[in-house]
């Protein structure tokens, strides 16, 4: 994008000797202090923990420092009700306060709040979303080839002439495609799905020269995906999620067997909608309107469901090419 | 009664009284050109009588209710020597008296108060400004560049966005609100330099009306006002021309009577920004990173008159302008890690960027006009057509990395395609009929048929080889598609607009009304709406006339884009069966008051409501900038809302003396309400600018030397923003989203700009001798006292948690400003050899 401005950049060298002033400048949009209330209430999940604050006026152009209890509210006054009946609430630590009840969200719930501080008043409402698990369903790529990838790792030493020791190894990896089916819904959703078999390698410090596919697939979290759906699936009764999953194989057992078990395990997330506005709206190009849906305040108080499952499948597995170090085209 | 019944009464009506009417001569006021151009609005006063008329548009004034008798007459128009002389009614045949130019200028030009001017306020109406009657030329130039639009944006009632903005917003209504005719046709998007400019040629206009209220019922299509251009004739000019010349470009134009009974005008003006890019392109390209920009814009009219007989004559007009806009960079890296060494034998790496910008408009027309002391006929063909064509295009050819299959990626391509391109043609008809002094009746209908094509398309390729390496070297490989994303819509509309109506103007006493009913009807849809329109002057005394209007008005097109952001990718939209279209009613009331030796003061007020505004949505603001391109990508899914305005304008236009100019107050309001924008609740406007002065002053302080002053004050503009900031949770569903904002804006446009003050010089010296051309020499000093102007905010406060429990902040919002100061000189020179100019 940098290389597209210095294009355009001469055609705007008009304008530019016209638009070139900018200035810091001490701004005060004289706005009051509002009240924020924080919480995201999981189904199948014990209460959270609810965060009372409040906005700080921050004009001007030098460092400021601040102190959290500008920011984090004690003694507020917090009123909850959960479907309707009254849940006394504790504050456990600077503007975090916790309803006290033993009981699990369930989807569908209703939960009320009223903070009042300072004369200030807010209060929010969320509510549970509800969504049928039944019609969740997966499926995985029955065979996967796995090629000789090149691993290495370094290890601060004393005794190395450049302070690290470089240790060499290879892994067997492939991907696995996981085809996920998950019921229409109407906002936003977050879709992931993951093989314990990858677990493995994210848990060491093993650098994966891997091929640019799967590391772009590894380390940019290709692995999982949110959706707004809206507008763009309308008409449509579900949805259907292709993740690649990355399957390796961890002894030589595997390959003797020509099967392995992968654990893969889903995660799906569906927000009361307000999360869509809140995810599409963030852009530094323009600043909209802050959302919340918090009367009188800012912040998210919104109910979630939160899925998870996993599933153990047999796969195929087939040795591919095995590391060639002797190969300059073996780019990694 | 239907309709179509009324309008057959009225009608015959009409004819009735114009059977009768045939019975008196006229006097014809004409100019003492080859051709006899009738002067329109020049004033007869008769002395004895203490009472006068004022010609038509066809330069007649009836004698119908002048009594018998010999009267010592008077007749006189601004610019033109006053004649005097003894006149017998009833008159045996029209008299016809031939004005001629006064050769002096417009200070030396001896103006008598009197009754002519309480004739004149008469057909006045407080809501129209005669542009062309003002100082156009002397107003100073933004880039030395006189122009039309810049100066509409400075009177009352009118404003403008920033100083960069094209267009205009009348009483709280939108840019695209404003019906823009050039000779009766209507222009889409006259702008170049991408809004800097309009795209007309001030030296080849001839009359300018902005009528910001109720505008009469032959108009239609718009909510908020007209804007009527119209070109000189080339028998105006008896061969003068003018060239001018500016920093970034020079327009001429050039007039002349061909024989007897034809005349033609042709008048051009290119930029000649290429110089700019010709040394900044070699300066910014390197041996592997190759510049070619281009950017111009050009505009050309021709307008053919020919004169079958005094009364009848054909007009023919073509008007073309275009910008473009060209950045090409082609690119060669070396210091890639597949850089050319790595690459196989033959394979090359490279890229291409490519911006097109563009727009275009064109107009042409022919125009049948037929008029006598009774009655004025014209018969419009037109057709117009507004292109813009935008297009980001990349192309990486050979960009070659090797993956663990060798498969080789050889090209990626990217085109991001957005046109617009609409085709109107059209025919009116109109008549007016001057049945009397005391009454004329107007009447046409239009037909329109609008050709509308829209066409959006993301294309996103890629093109690679599967198979080994060694096939590639050997050989040229199969390119195969392997990613090929192409999305996109296009739009057709094909839609007719039929309209007619009957107006008129009648005079009792005191009193002049102008009713008038308009009904229009939109295929697409099948909407049809009628449209009553009235304004009333009641002229109290000679000086003192009061003024009221109320009407209603409907839009079919609507063109939408970023709040805050007016580019060529601006989206139209025709109304349909799902988009209703907008609708709008006005009221207006006024006073004026001619003060002797000064000219008219004015006071008037206006409320406005409007219905089926479109908009994009917040969220569709910020998707349409979330793209992978340059070219905002904006949806077809428009949100529906209101508007209101309201305020009072006070204008003082100085035509007299060594010093003239306006002053001009507006104190208005203006708001929005769209159910999905700010909760549902009214926001001000960008165009909500509480308090607005403007002042001009032409001073010709010496012979052969002028200085102009503009000044503006306005109230800040609305903007959302906000300094206060919260500890927002950027992640509540713990998924890794970095999403919201940590300021509160809990309101829309909540947030108001410093007020904006300008004062722009124009310091002129006229009468000079350039390559023995009668020349003027402007310097123009725009932002004389530099003052920082604000245009909008950067916001960028950052919070950043400490260790120890605190925060610290970076408050750094920054204020971008408008225009700087800016002196140029510009150069007008005199061409041909009649150089009589058109001050």
């Amino acid at each position: 994008m940098e290389r597209l401005r210095k294009t355009i950049a001469p055609l705007f060298i008009l304008a530019g000797t016209i638009w070139s002033c900018q200035s810091e400048a001490i701004i005060d949009s004289k706005q009051p202090s509002v009240l924020h209330i924080e919480a995201v209430f999981f189904a199948s999940e014990s209460l959270p923990t609810i965060t009372v604050g409040q906005s700080v006026n921050l004009p001007g152009q030098d460092m400021i420092l601040l102190d959290s209890s500008d920011f984090m509210l004690d003694n507020a006054e917090v009123r909850l009700t959960w479907n309707g009946k009254p849940i006394p609430t504790r504050q456990i630590g600077q503007g975090l306060y916790q309803g006290v009840s033993e009981a699990i969200v369930s989807q569908g719930d209703v939960f009320n709040i009223i903070v009042t501080h300072d004369n200030r008043t807010a209060q929010a409402t969320a509510i549970v979303p509800t969504i049928d698990e039944k019609n969740i369903t997966s499926s995985i790529t029955d065979t996967v080839t796995l090629d000789e990838s090149r691993l290495t790792k370094t290890i601060p030493s004393d005794t190395a002439s450049d302070g690290y020791t470089h240790i060499d190894s290879t892994i067997w990896a492939g991907s696995a495609r996981v085809q996920s089916t998950l019921p229409q819904v109407p906002d936003f959703t977050y879709a992931a799905s993951y093989s314990t078999r990858e677990l493995t390698l994210f848990d060491s410090d093993w650098n994966v020269h891997i091929p640019s596919w799967f590391q772009s697939d590894l380390f940019t979290y290709n692995n999982y995906d949110k959706y707004y759906l809206g507008e763009n699936y309308y008409g449509f009764d579900q949805l259907v999620i292709n993740n690649t999953n990355f399957v390796i194989a961890q002894s030589e057992e595997d390959f003797e067997n020509g099967h392995m078990s992968v654990e893969i395990n889903y995660e799906i997330i569906i927000p009361e909608p307000i999360y869509a506005d809140y995810y599409q709206l963030y852009s530094t190009e323009i600043l909209p309107i802050t959302v919340t849906n918090v009367e009188n305040g800012v912040g998210l108080f919104i109910g979630a469901v939160k899925i998870t499952q996993s599933k153990n499948q047999e796969i195929n597995i087939l040795r591919g090419k095995e590391y060639d170090p002797e190969d300059e085209n073996h780019y990694y | 009664m239907n309709l179509k019944t009324t309008l057959s009464l009225i009608l015959f009506s009409c004819l009735s009284t114009f059977a009768h009417a045939q019975k008196k001569h006229s006097v014809h006021i004409v100019e003492n050109d080859a051709y006899q151009t009738p002067l329109y609005g020049a004033t007869l006063y008769l002395k004895e009588l203490e009472k006068g008329g004022v010609s038509n548009i066809s330069g007649h004034i009836s004698t119908k209710d002048i009594p018998d008798g010999s009267y010592h007459c008077r007749v006189s128009f601004l610019g033109y020597v006053t004649l005097e002389q003894e006149i017998a009614f009833p008159l045996g045949e029209d008299l016809t008296l031939v004005m001629t130019p006064d050769t002096q200028e417009l200070q030396d030009v001896i103006v008598e108060e009197s009754a002519i001017t309480s004739v004149q306020m008469q057909q006045a109406k407080l809501s129209t400004i005669n542009i062309s009657e003002m100082n156009l030329i002397n107003v100073p130039r933004m880039l030395g560049e006189p122009d039309l639009i810049r100066m509409i944006q400075n009177l009352p009632g009118v404003k403008t966005e920033t100083d960069f903005t094209g267009g205009f917003f009348v009483r709280g209504g939108r840019n695209d609100q404003n019906l823009i005719l050039l000779d009766g046709v209507p222009v889409y998007n006259p702008w170049h330099l991408f809004g800097l400019f309009s795209a007309f040629n001030t030296e080849a206009i001839d009359r300018v009306e902005l009528t910001k209220g109720i505008f009469p019922a032959q108009y239609g299509s718009r909510l908020s006002s007209v804007l009527d251009i119209e070109l000189q004739k080339g028998d105006t000019r008896n061969g003068a021309g003018y060239l001018t010349i500016s920093p970034i470009s020079a327009s001429f134009s050039y007039g002349k009577p061909i024989n007897q009974k034809t005349s033609v005008l042709v008048s051009g003006r290119r930029t000649y920004l290429d110089p700019i890019f010709w040394i900044s392109d070699p300066i910014l390209s390197t041996p592997t990173d190759q510049y070619k920009n281009r950017y111009n814009f050009f505009d050309f009219n021709l307008k053919v008159v020919h004169k079958f007989t005094p009364e009848t004559r054909i007009e023919t007009g073509v008007f073309y302008g275009n910008d473009q806009l060209v950045a090409n960079n082609y690119y060669t890296p070396d210091d890639d890690p597949y850089s050319q060494s790595q690459l196989p034998d033959g394979a090359t790496t490279s890229s291409d960027n490519n911006i097109k910008y563009g727009w275009r408009n064109v107009t042409g027309s022919v125009k049948l006009v037929k008029e006598n002391e009774h009655i004025k006929s014209t018969s419009h063909f037109f057709t117009s057509w507004y292109l813009a064509d935008n297009q980001y295009y990349y192309n990486d050819e050979n960009f070659i990395y090797r993956t663990e299959s060798n498969q080789i990626v050889t090209r990626e391509l990217f085109d991001q395609h957005f046109t617009q391109d609409f085709t109107d043609y059209g025919t009116q008809q109109d008549l007016t009929f001057f049945l009397s002094d005391q009454l004329s009746i107007s009447t046409g209908a239009q037909w329109l048929y609008h050709s509308f094509t829209e066409s959006k398309i993301n294309k996103e390729q890629q093109y690679g080889f599967n198979g080994n390496q060694s096939d590639y070297k050997d050989g040229n490989p199969t390119i195969e598609l392997i990613l090929n994303n192409i999305s996109g819509d296009t739009a057709v509309t094909n839609s007719h607009e039929i309209s007619t109506y009957l107006s008129a103007t009648y005079a009792i006493g005191k009193l002049s009304i102008y009713p008038g009913l308009r009904y229009q009807y939109f295929s697409d849809g099948h909407y049809s709406h009628l449209l009553p329109r009235l304004n009333i002057n009641y002229q109290l005394t000679q000086s003192l006339m009061f003024s009221a209007g109320y009407g209603h008005f409907s839009q079919y097109l609507q063109s939408l884009s970023l709040d805050f952001m007016r580019i060529p990718a601006d989206r139209w939209f025709w109304s349909n069966d799902n988009r209703p279209p907008a609708l709008g009613k006005t009221f207006t009331v006024g006073v004026g008051y001619q003060i002797p030796k000064v000219g008219l003061f004015s006071i008037e007020g206006y409320y406005k409501t409007q219905t089926g505004l479109l908009n994009f949505s917040i969220e569709q603001q910020s998707k349409a900038l979330d793209t992978n391109g340059l070219i905002p990508e904006f949806t077809r899914e428009t949100i529906s809302g209101t508007g209101e305005a309201y305020g009072v304008e006070f204008m003082l236009n100085k035509t007299k003396g060594d010093i003239t100019g306006w002053l001009g107050y507006t104190l208005s309001w203006a708001y929005n309400t769209f159910e999905e924008i700010n909760h549902g609740n009214p926001f001000p406007s960008r165009v909500d600018k509480r308090h607005d002065i403007q002042a001009f002053v032409n001073w010709d302080f010496a012979k052969n030397w002028s200085l102009g002053a503009l000044f503006n004050y306005k109230t800040g503009q609305p903007l959302t923003f906000s300094t206060q900031n919260y500890l927002n949770n950027p992640d509540p569903l713990g998924i890794g989203d970095q999403a919201g904002d940590i300021q509160v804006t809990t309101s829309y446009n909540n947030f108001r700009l410093p007020a904006y003050h300008r004062l722009d010089l124009n310091l002129t010296w006229k009468n000079r001798r350039f390559f023995k051309h009668r020349t003027e020499v402007s310097l123009n000093i725009i932002n004389a006292y530099n003052q920082f102007n604000v245009l909008t905010i950067m916001p960028s406060t950052s919070l950043e948690a400490l260790p120890n429990g605190k925060f610290r902040a970076f408050p750094k919002n920054k204020y971008i400003s408008q225009m700087p100061i800016m002196p140029v000189i510009s150069l007008r020179i005199g061409l041909g050899k009649d150089q009589k100019w058109k001050d």
